[in-house]
């Protein structure tokens, strides 16, 4: 599974390069529904496409990286989305998977931003919903 | 006699440029160790005072404070110990005194002095055991460990460390032998409470959770005034009427039987307890409430509901699809695993057979369809 880490001002301003509305069942309705656009030719916008950049998430000419865009467009305009709360002695956690086209992205809101791994085989689905909840650190 | 008249003045200068670096040292010493007993005072002070008001959010006892506590309260003790341990020990005889008027008695007296401390830590450590004993233990919702402490011989410990410390900085020696005496006291007193009460969370932490007893299957639907009845329910022990439900309801319990839809039926049933009597009538005719003289009790698979008490782990899993949202909410304790499917107007309980695929069971109930 390939991980990267995206601040709520790079998945703003991705969402925004690539023109993606976002759906009611979208995991980044909650966090970036409301979130005002990164300006154009800003100091924000620089650090946003410096730091993206660096990652290999957007390429020389600005254009983000497919595997990138196809991420965004998975997390953005699902066809299903799954929104997993764990309690337990450990914690509490939530972890989301958003479907389509019988894959999906696990995405994971913290302080920093969103930790998204994929691609994960629909038909997966159960064993990591399974991994989660039999395994997970909310239940140590 | 020349040559001594002449060495004498540089043996004076020597001796004074000694007895100066000597006064410094012991004045830097001294220091030190009331700086170290001012910092342990404001840290204890502020740690405690942390300590309380993370306590009273939660309620929920962190391990680590459980022995953070002790340690700095030792260590105040200590630092207050030390610096009365002359006059502790040796009561009024200065250091010229003790090189010359030391005889049997004096070190008779001195080590009753000193040995009457085991007293102290005797009897300090045996009240710290009992105090331990009274402190009743919990559980959580999830299974966390809670406890009831009102903290009063931490009042104790402080109050005789703050008179410890005010005669420490008065001449009466005869007052300090007591005031420190009580200081070990207390502080001998929370120190085996502390590791007492620890002791006793830890096993209570890690005894296994028993699960609900063999009874009647729990598989019921209810609408959402039911529901919140029900919550108010399953909260008390004793029988209570519709007015004590209600006015219990005003303090919701947001874990259990709660759906977001249901505030306003939560709100209205608050304030109006003839319909929350309606509802209780409805548990009733589906023979989970009963109605005694005293008042409603939980009845039938409500009453066993009851008897869970806890979940150790809850995993609500909620699919949306096509603009609609369903949630589902595994709640497991021990073998005994139930799920919650609360939707905006009804709630299903279930509980599953022990051995049950229950994660296949959430996912199924979650995307609609029943496995």
């Amino acid at each position: 599974m390939i991980e990267t880490r995206l601040s709520l001002g790079e998945a703003r301003y991705l969402l925004q390069v690539l023109d993606l509305k976002l759906a009611p069942e979208s995991p980044l309705a909650d966090p970036l529904g409301g979130a005002a656009e990164v300006p154009a030719g800003s100091t924000a916008e620089a650090g946003v496409t410096k730091g993206l950049t660096s990652r290999g998430l957007l390429m020389s000419d600005g254009a983000p990286n497919p595997f990138a865009a196809a991420v965004m467009v998975w997390l953005a305009q699902p066809e299903k989305a799954w929104s997993l709360s764990l309690f337990g002695r450990g914690g509490a956690a939530m972890v989301h998977l958003a479907f389509k086209r019988g894959s999906a992205v696990e995405c994971r809101r913290d302080a920093e931003g969103f930790l998204l791994r994929y691609p994960l085989p629909e038909a997966e689905a159960e064993g990591w919903l399974r991994l989660h909840v039999d395994g997970g650190r909310h239940g140590s | 006699m020349v040559l001594d008249a002449a060495f004498a003045p540089q043996a004076n200068l020597g001796l004074k440029i000694l007895s100066f670096f000597t006064t410094g040292a012991f004045f830097l010493i001294t220091l030190f160790l009331k700086l170290c007993y001012s910092t342990a005072l404001y840290a204890t002070l502020a740690e405690i005072s942390r300590r309380i008001a993370l306590f009273r959010r939660t309620r929920r006892p962190a391990l680590r404070a459980l022995l953070l506590l002790p340690a700095v309260v030792v260590f105040c003790t200590a630092i207050l110990f030390a610096l009365n341990l002359w006059r502790v020990v040796f009561g009024s005889l200065n250091l010229k005194g003790f090189a010359q008027a030391f005889n049997p008695m004096d070190i008779l007296w001195v080590f009753l002095r000193a040995g009457f401390f085991l007293g102290a830590v005797v009897l300090g450590g045996a009240l710290g055991l009992m105090v331990a004993n009274h402190v009743t233990l919990g559980r959580d919702r999830f299974g966390g460990v809670l406890y009831k402490n009102r903290g009063r011989y931490l009042a104790f410990w402080f109050a005789a460390f703050s008179v410890c410390g005010l005669f420490r900085l008065l001449p009466w020696g005869f007052v300090t032998y007591w005031t420190v005496w009580v200081v070990v006291l207390a502080a001998c007193l929370v120190t085996a409470a502390h590791w007492s009460i620890y002791a006793k969370v830890r096993s209570v932490a890690a005894a296994p959770a028993p699960g609900l007893p063999a009874g009647g299957e729990i598989a019921f639907t209810l609408a959402a005034r039911e529901a919140v009845a029900l919550s108010a329910l399953l909260r008390g022990r004793a029988p209570r009427d519709a007015e004590a439900l209600a006015r219990s309801l005003a303090d919701p319990d947001p874990s259990w039987l709660a759906h977001p839809a249901w505030t306003a039926e939560l709100r209205a049933l608050v304030q109006d307890p003839p319909a929350l009597g309606a509802a209780l009538e409805g548990l009733s005719a589906k023979g989970l409430a009963a109605k005694s003289g005293k008042g409603w009790t939980p009845a039938g698979p409500a009453a066993r509901l009851r008897l869970m008490g806890f979940a150790e782990t809850a995993a609500g899993l909620t699919v949306r699809k096509g603009g609609a949202a369903r949630t589902v909410v595994l709640h497991r304790q021990g073998p005994t695993v139930l799920l919650l499917e609360p939707g905006p107007a009804t709630l299903g309980v279930r509980e599953f057979p022990r051995g049950a695929d229950a994660v296949a069971a959430l996912a199924g109930a979650a995307e609609g369809h029943e496995r």
